[in-house]
């Protein structure tokens, strides 16, 4: 149990030293993901072991589903204030949707192919 | 303050253990999910426990730092996937910069075709990332969190019932493409889906996760930019 804690403290100074960079050098990003990037390079580059965060992140990450129940009723709660049609959100977000996956797809498959094609 | 917090903390916490157990008793049936059950077990009882959803989410802030750290946790995966990442870096690049803009792109277009109000498409314009990202990226943009989360959300569970047909129908049948596009679209609703076709698709799926995330928090601050 305190192998996780010590472990986890390492994942927060990552988060730490990304909110300071980003507020030092006004970056327009947000502190988690320079945090995230901070920690793989630091990973990556063998400062950091994969064992001394592993276990933490795993436990972090399987029950990440908790910390979503706090916003998700937010979103209930803030479903009622919302003055518009839905149907208009449903077609931006069906549509949108569809362009991810056919675009992703058909491009990937696309790059695979001419990939090939320059092998011969 | 404290008081409100532990109250909160601890419910959540208590209501999503017992959650977890019968999603676990289910054979992790994919609508018996925690976040589905607690959600509306808590919605429907936190009134019965006189505590409204005002003091509720005032006490819920240290779920906003988890939500941060866990951000940070994806390292860890992103840095186990990263040998296949390296093999195959320009393909992966490629198609998720191209899906990720797309994405953005198409959002930006439909929701100023409808008209629709500032705060609502800075909410719903980071929708392609995971959660935890795209509630900070909808926070910086001057979103409402709780609608992009809503976003999120109903977008996933779109893609995740309706992306496998769409492929089929497209007749895309690489591996890397089906799993690069399913995480990109429905994250890990769509990972879970492609670790049932295999494992390469299964791996893609959660690379196609991390790096659309990345992509879409570092095209928001150029949208920005020009608005």
């Amino acid at each position: 149990m305190h192998k996780i804690f010590w472990q986890f403290t390492l994942i927060f100074s990552s988060l730490a030293f990304g909110n300071a960079i980003v507020s030092i050098f006004r970056l327009p990003l947000s502190g988690s993901i320079v945090g995230m990037l901070l920690l793989f390079l630091s990973l990556l580059s063998g400062i950091i072991q994969i064992e001394w965060v592993e276990k933490a992140a795993n436990v972090h990450l399987q029950h990440m589903t908790l910390l979503f129940i706090p916003p998700v009723i937010g979103a209930l709660v803030y479903f009622h204030h919302i003055h518009m049609k839905i149907w208009k959100l449903g077609v931006v977000i069906a549509g949108s949707s569809l362009c991810i996956i056919v675009i992703t797809g058909y491009s990937v498959e696309l790059y695979e192919k001419l990939k090939r094609r320059l092998k011969q | 303050m404290i008081e409100n917090m532990l109250i909160s903390t601890g419910i959540t916490v208590f209501a999503y253990l017992i959650g977890l157990k019968i999603f676990q008793a289910a054979n992790r049936n994919v609508w018996l999910n925690p976040l589905y059950t607690v959600t509306v077990f808590l919605f429907i009882f936190l009134p019965f426990l006189h505590l409204d959803y005002k003091t509720y989410e005032n006490g819920s802030g240290l779920f906003s730092i988890l939500m941060q750290t866990a951000i940070v946790s994806l390292a860890i995966p992103l840095y186990k996937q990263w040998p296949l990442i390296k093999k195959n870096f320009k393909k992966i690049g490629t198609g998720i910069f191209i899906g990720g803009a797309a994405g953005v792109g198409s959002t930006l277009s439909l929701a100023t075709l409808f008209g629709i109000k500032k705060d609502i498409m800075a909410s719903l314009l980071p929708k392609a990332a995971t959660l935890p990202v795209a509630l900070s990226a909808s926070g910086s943009l001057g979103g409402v969190p709780a609608l992009t989360v809503l976003f999120v959300l109903t977008s996933a569970l779109f893609s995740f019932i309706c992306g496998p047909k769409v492929l089929e129908w497209l007749n895309i049948k690489s591996k890397a493409a089906k799993g690069l596009a399913m995480g990109a679209s429905a994250q890990a609703l769509g990972a879970s889906k492609c670790l049932q076709w295999g494992e390469e698709e299964g791996a893609m799926s959660a690379i196609a996760m991390t790096t659309t995330a990345i992509i879409v928090s570092s095209l928001i601050p150029f949208y920005m930019l020009f608005s």
